[in-house]
């Protein structure tokens, strides 16, 4: 056994990868931060199969304690990502998720502080730091704890009335973000299902069904791109902040009315149709009354089913990124036999 | 041999269970986590020894009747693709629909029966 205390042991095995890391973080931050810089409790958090996150404290010179997010590419530039096998070259880099955060604090929406964005240094290019604001961003814990009841009850109202703020920011005053038509995410999604090894009828009618079915001029707000449980910092009392701006694009905003209530983010508990956190009815109401909408359920449907085949087209991409041995593990074995539940949940929404 | 015991699907209870009741109560975090898939995924893999074949035969059985032609399975599913591509299939076609629920029922009572229920 091991008897080493859990700080000690965490000392004993950073690697010289973070070593390094730390002593870029600790150079790059000092004019951010007004002065020397000390990295304490650099460590890689789990979760973001395309970004890496890390959690770190900044000891600046008066002794005070910064606590803090890194959030930076693969290191690994030589693995293709997704976007690239599909063509699609304009998603937000970190640069311009950076920009994001800045503009959406001013606007005084709830998400952290962006607080530097350190480019001079190898060790951290693509990549940006934040303010680590305390909070539970755990489904399972969010949806099962007791701490969280209240938090439970409130959360569709509190989406709801942050979504429609999200939905009220003029595009103008925005920083340069990608164009997401209806016909360009179906586009998309196309050339996801196409990367899969095997023809899938289910995927097959659900892009013929979307094709006939395509939101003729939807207004162009900014659209979260991934507005999900997952993606949100929640204390009892409600939602703090919405995290990982990554997939933000000028879109339907229905896009992400959508998204929120998809079957997958209820984390098995299916029939609390809003990220399992509760109804429908009161989010839709709470989005209706703070400016939002107005929210039509066939648009909605829409933007559901498409969510859908592309949560199926990313189950067979991680699936054949483990069996193709560039990124194996159980888990990814396991997500590549969730296709027949999304297959499931896309014949259901089209009837 | 062929009459050895443990037998396949034998040999795969025998490891899904020593991973699920003795491994996984020894385990906490990332590592518990990983080994409650695997586990899950043994449960898949017999399942399918058990259920597979039958379901394949019967999903090979609906495509040939309603696509009126016989294939191997893997040849009938990308017909049926190519048909709703080019639009000889109707969208919203019943006899389609119901051949497509049942053949994902199918594959959802082995990968995941409890997704049935809900």
């Amino acid at each position: 056994m091991d008897k080493r205390p859990a700080g000690r042991l965490q000392v004993a095995t950073m690697d010289d990868a973070t070593t390094r890391l730390a002593g870029a973080l600790a150079a790059a931050l000092r004019t951010p931060l007004g002065g020397d810089v000390r990295i304490e409790d650099l460590r890689r958090l789990t979760g973001g199969a395309s970004r890496e996150t890390w959690a770190f404290d900044a000891v600046v010179a008066d002794g005070a304690l910064r606590p803090l997010i890194l959030r930076r590419d693969f290191a690994d530039k030589g693995r293709p990502t997704l976007a690239s096998l599909i063509g699609i070259d304009d998603d937000l880099d970190r640069r311009g998720e950076f920009a994001l955060f800045q503009t959406l604090a001013n606007a005084g929406l709830p998400v952290p502080h962006p607080v530097a964005f350190p480019d001079q240094l190898e060790e951290l290019a693509s990549c940006f730091v934040m303010e680590r604001m305390e909070g539970e961003g755990l489904p399972q814990r969010l949806l099962r704890e007791e701490t969280y009841a209240e938090a439970r009850r409130i959360m569709p109202t509190h989406i709801g009335t942050v979504l429609a703020k999200i939905h009220a920011l003029s595009p103008a005053e925005l920083p340069h973000l990608p164009e997401r038509t209806p016909a360009r995410q179906i586009d998309i999604v196309r050339r996801m299902t196409a990367l899969g090894p095997a023809p899938r009828p289910v995927f097959e009618l659900g892009l013929r069904w979307l094709d006939e079915r395509t939101p003729a001029a939807p207004p162009q707000r900014l659209v979260h791109g991934d507005f999900r449980n997952g993606n949100f910092l929640v204390g009892p009392e409600g939602l703090r902040a919405v995290l990982d701006w990554e997939y933000a694009h000028i879109g339907d905003p229905m896009e992400d009315v959508a998204f929120v209530c998809l079957k997958p983010w209820r984390f098995g508990k299916v029939d609390a149709e809003v990220g399992g956190f509760g109804p429908r009815d009161l989010f839709y109401r709470a989005y209706e009354e703070a400016g939002g909408g107005p929210i039509d359920p066939e648009t909605v449907r829409f933007w559901e089913v498409l969510a859908n085949l592309k949560w199926g087209a990313l189950c067979v991409a991680r699936a054949m990124a483990h069996l193709l041995g560039v990124q194996r593990s159980v888990e990814a074995a396991a997500i590549g036999r969730r296709v027949a539940e999304t297959e499931h949940d896309i014949l259901e929404l089209m009837g | 041999m062929a009459d050895d015991r443990p037998n396949t699907e034998e040999l795969i209870e025998t490891v899904r269970a020593f991973l699920h009741d003795t491994l996984l109560p020894t385990m906490s975090g990332h590592g518990a986590f990983e080994v409650r898939i695997a586990a899950n995924l043994l449960a898949i893999a017999l399942r399918e020894l058990q259920q597979g074949p039958a379901a394949a035969a019967a999903v090979q059985a609906r495509l040939t009747a309603l696509l009126g032609t016989h294939d191997t399975p893997a040849a009938l599913d990308a017909e049926l693709v190519r048909r709703i591509r080019d639009g000889e299939i109707a969208v919203d076609d019943r006899a389609l629909h119901t051949h497509l629920r049942e053949a994902v029922r199918a594959r959802l009572a082995i990968s995941n029966p409890k997704y049935l229920d809900k």
